[in-house]
């Protein structure tokens, strides 16, 4: 049985909608639309021993429109970056701090406490992170949508 | 009313200045600095009327910069908008002086109603 609880949609939604539009589309979906490893990242989520203990995958194409708009930069660059397969600086730390945000969903009063720890990309896991996303408990995929950049997804897999 | 927002996010601090804007302030009496040690250098620099600070930050955190404002006796209405909200950290904020602790994820409700308060 996991022992952390995972964001429900309305959750999803006032964190987005904080940083970004408030017309930002969420939707809860069965899987991730993309699937290559080389256009996924995964953000840990560390217990109070640094093991990872949840972990939030991320299409390339989410943290490209949505860490972009957050700061606005261009759609031009979300959609270059999308092209490119590679996410600017800025677009990969605005992600982080709306996963930061996401982690205190991943607890409550009886949970542990947990914290995010790094950015890796899916190809460049290590064994413990692959670990919780292959022993994951449960698992939840959000869709987002940003006006005028465009969609992506992200799922949270909890031990 | 000077207000400097500390955070090493800069998504979180246009969120701070939205909602600080949505209070009735405007650009020119917001101040934005990166970490602790660029805080504590804009505070010396422009003495704002309340510093709303992250607290995990390289090169200072929130706690270390109100911890050497204090023991430089300078005075400014200080408060935390934080992920990490421990009753321990909680504990700490406020021995050190801190005025609120606006815990992550909050809405923009929440967060207008804490920061109304100090401005």
């Amino acid at each position: 049985m996991a022992i952390f609880s995972l964001p429900k949609i309305n959750d999803i939604a006032q964190t987005m909608t904080l940083f970004l539009s408030q017309n930002t589309d969420i939707d809860e979906t069965e899987q991730l639309m993309t699937t290559a490893d080389d256009q996924l990242y995964v953000f840990e989520y560390l217990d109070d021993t640094d093991q990872p203990v949840a972990a939030s995958v991320c299409e390339l194409r989410f943290i490209a429109n949505a860490g972009a708009a957050m700061t606005m930069v261009p759609a031009g660059i979300a959609e270059e970056a999308i092209q490119t397969n590679e996410v600017t600086t800025t677009m990969s730390d605005n992600a982080y701090e709306l996963m930061n945000m996401v982690s205190r969903y991943l607890i409550d009063s009886t949970s542990p406490h947990l914290r995010i720890g790094k950015m890796y990309k899916k190809t460049e896991l290590p064994v413990t992170v692959k670990t919780v996303l292959e022993q994951a408990a449960k698992q939840r995929t959000f869709s987002v949508t940003v006006p005028n950049y465009g969609q992506g997804s992200f799922q949270i897999s909890v031990t | 009313m000077q207000v400097l927002v500390i955070d090493d996010s800069a998504a979180m601090r246009m969120v701070i200045k939205k909602n600080l804007k949505a209070l009735g302030l405007d650009n020119s009496d917001i101040k934005e600095a990166a970490d602790g040690e660029d805080g504590y250098r804009a505070i010396h620099d422009s003495s704002p009327d309340l510093v709303v600070s992250d607290w995990n930050m390289p090169n200072m955190t929130g706690l270390e910069l109100l911890t050497k404002l204090n023991n430089e006796d300078k005075k400014v209405k200080f408060g935390f908008v934080t992920t990490e909200a421990s009753p321990e950290m909680r504990s700490l904020a406020m021995e050190a002086g801190a005025r609120f602790m606006i815990t992550k994820p909050f809405t923009e409700d929440s967060i207008q109603s804490t920061l109304k308060k100090f401005i």
